[in-house]
């Protein structure tokens, strides 16, 4: 067989949907999962003397994106007409950008699972509308069409080819999506289609400069599905290649339940979408004070936030690295971290990514609904600080505090679970304990010193966990030598 | 700038028309009509000229973000060949 290394060359065109209220050129409602239909009017059914009018928060929104992502924002672009015949499209055509499109350039940082970075160049950012819905399973007269999405605001973020392997694809998206999760431009949401992506992949050997032919698979509707669909396509071309076969361009539909690439049904002709600029819209000329306002308007970025993390708050890397990678949970943390000044940041982050993630994971949900917002969990830290609950009472008023809604302190008066630091009781505890184990004790004189947590564990059983234990530790030292 | 009878043919079957041979005829002959009036604007230099110099510089009008609903469904739905419940009913579509 041969002994020629191949690389891929992929590069990924993303769909952002915009998390604006209205659409791209109407006024309507961009509310997912309404009546069919509901949030539809004469612009977005393609009534004829409808007349388009652009939304100045999807353009904002736009701007912003690609101002995150270190694009080229170009003053004046303009909308053009794509077009094709498919009935969640009423028009005829979509407009998008074509020729002059309102960004360029740019790139995108993906992370590796080995901590490696590696800048992805973007090739451009455009905006363009999305088409409704037709379903063909539902009426028995034919295809049912919704047109309830048809218009809503989208932005393409087309990349360079400059990804090699399934992994980089992953790094990239999940960086793609932090970031406009960041920027709240858009849900990130791919079951509910807020996020799609298509695959254009070619392979060619090591070293060589030319790129191979391309195939596009498309229906990738998870940041896994297109690392799979990558390396299947990869190893598919690849033993296409290498028993003497020729890569034919197509575009293939990924099918993840079978973890597959089919053809789809190749186009009696070319694609052939006749662009042209839309008579009915003017260009877009963004002023400069207005891009610029947008730019100063732009919120702390994931990358640098992270590494602020690091450096303001003494955190390992893979702690800021977590309690970055959303921004509610930043945000969570820091406000945590502010409310809590005599707890070390460090223990809230290492709190919040155990119990409170813990709570978000088995709930599925985010972290503004776990029912414990940060004042309430730095009430918490300061009663163990104070000394009135030790760290392991404090897992148990936790879990009440997000079972009840009520605050630490609440819980820990009205259960008393304040902690046992007042020596005398203590020492009371103890010299029971003792007595009533004597060949233990008997034990730990003849040199046994591990005894000594089994002590620590009986005092804890007696106090119910209340007893503080670094009162316990110096009393039981004192008594055991005497 | 002349247009072939293929290229009125293949613009036809894009748009999704049906022409028959004579209407292919015509077509062609018509379209070169249209393109060989336009075509005299060629002789005008435009080179420096940009294709919205007559705007100068206007951007497209923009409107806020708020919803504004339209509630005449039914009217459109009446206007649509075919409608079951809210959805429009469309010649069954397979991919």
């Amino acid at each position: 067989m041969s002994e020629t290394k191949w690389e891929a060359v992929v590069g990924l065109e993303v769909h952002a949907q915009l998390k604006t209220r209205t659409k791209t050129f109407c006024r309507c409602s961009t509310q997912f999962g309404d009546e069919p239909n509901s949030h539809t009017c004469p612009v977005c059914l393609g009534l004829p003397g409808a007349l388009p009018v652009l939304n100045r928060e999807a353009v904002e929104m736009a701007v912003r994106t690609a101002l995150a992502f270190g694009c080229t924002v170009h003053e004046e672009s303009i909308f053009a007409r794509k077009n094709y015949f498919y009935p969640d499209l009423p028009k005829g055509y979509q407009i998008s950008q074509f020729e002059k499109p309102f960004s360029s350039g740019g790139s995108v940082t993906a992370r590796l699972e080995d901590g490696s970075e590696r800048e992805i160049r973007l090739t451009r950012i455009h905006m363009e509308e999305d088409a409704g819905k037709s379903i063909h399973t539902i009426s028995a007269s034919g295809t049912a069409v919704d047109l309830n999405r048809c218009g809503t605001p989208l932005i393409e973020i087309v990349s360079e080819p400059d990804i090699r392997t399934p992994e980089e694809a992953y790094g990239y998206l999940t960086r793609l999506r932090q970031v406009l999760l960041y920027l709240g431009v858009c849900d990130g949401n791919m079951e509910e289609g807020s996020l799609r992506c298509d695959a254009n992949i070619s392979v060619r050997p090591v070293g060589r400069e030319e790129f191979g032919t391309r195939t596009e698979v498309k229906n990738l509707n998870s940041f896994r599905g297109v690392e799979k669909a990558i390396g299947y396509e990869m190893e598919r071309q690849i033993s296409l290649l290498e028993s003497g076969g020729k890569v034919k361009q197509e575009s293939l539909l990924w099918d993840a339940e079978r973890q597959s690439a089919r053809s789809m049904r190749s186009k009696e002709e070319a694609t052939d979408y006749r662009y042209f600029p839309d008579p009915d819209l003017l260009p877009l000329v963004l002023g400069k004070q207005w891009i610029e306002q947008i730019r100063q308007n732009l919120p702390e970025l994931p990358e640098l936030r992270e590494k602020r993390f690091g450096k303001q708050y003494g955190l390992p890397a893979r702690d800021a690295e977590v309690l970055t990678a959303r921004k509610e949970v930043a945000d969570y943390f820091e406000s945590t971290a502010r409310l809590a000044p005599g707890t070390e940041p460090k223990k809230v982050g290492n709190w919040i990514m155990a119990e409170v993630m813990a709570a978000m994971g088995e709930h599925n949900i985010g972290i503004d609904e776990v029912g414990v917002n940060p004042e309430q969990l730095a009430g918490m830290f300061a009663l163990v600080e104070q000394g009135t609950i030790s760290g392991k009472i404090a897992k148990q008023v936790f879990e009440e505090m997000i079972a009840s809604g009520k605050s630490a302190d609440e819980i820990v008066q009205a259960r008393g679970l304040v902690q046992i630091s007042d020596e005398g009781e203590l020492k009371r505890i103890v010299r029971e304990i003792l007595a009533g184990n004597q060949p233990q004790v008997e034990q730990y004189k003849s040199g046994k010193e591990q005894v000594f947590g089994f002590f620590v564990g009986q005092v804890m059983k007696a106090t119910r966990g209340k007893a503080n234990p670094q009162v316990v530790n110096n009393l039981l030292k004192e008594e055991l030598s005497d | 700038m002349a247009v072939s009878r293929d290229e009125v043919a293949r613009i036809a079957s894009l748009a999704r028309l049906e022409l028959g041979e004579a209407d292919v005829d015509r077509m062609t002959e018509e379209m070169n009509a249209v393109l060989s009036y336009v075509e005299q604007l060629n002789e005008v230099d435009t080179g420096g000229v940009s294709p919205h110099s007559f705007l100068e510089g206007k951007s497209t009008p923009l409107q806020p973000d708020t919803v504004k609903d339209f509630d005449n469904l039914d009217e459109a739905l009446a206007g649509a060949p075919k409608a079951e419940g809210t959805f429009f009913i469309v010649p069954r579509v397979i991919e």
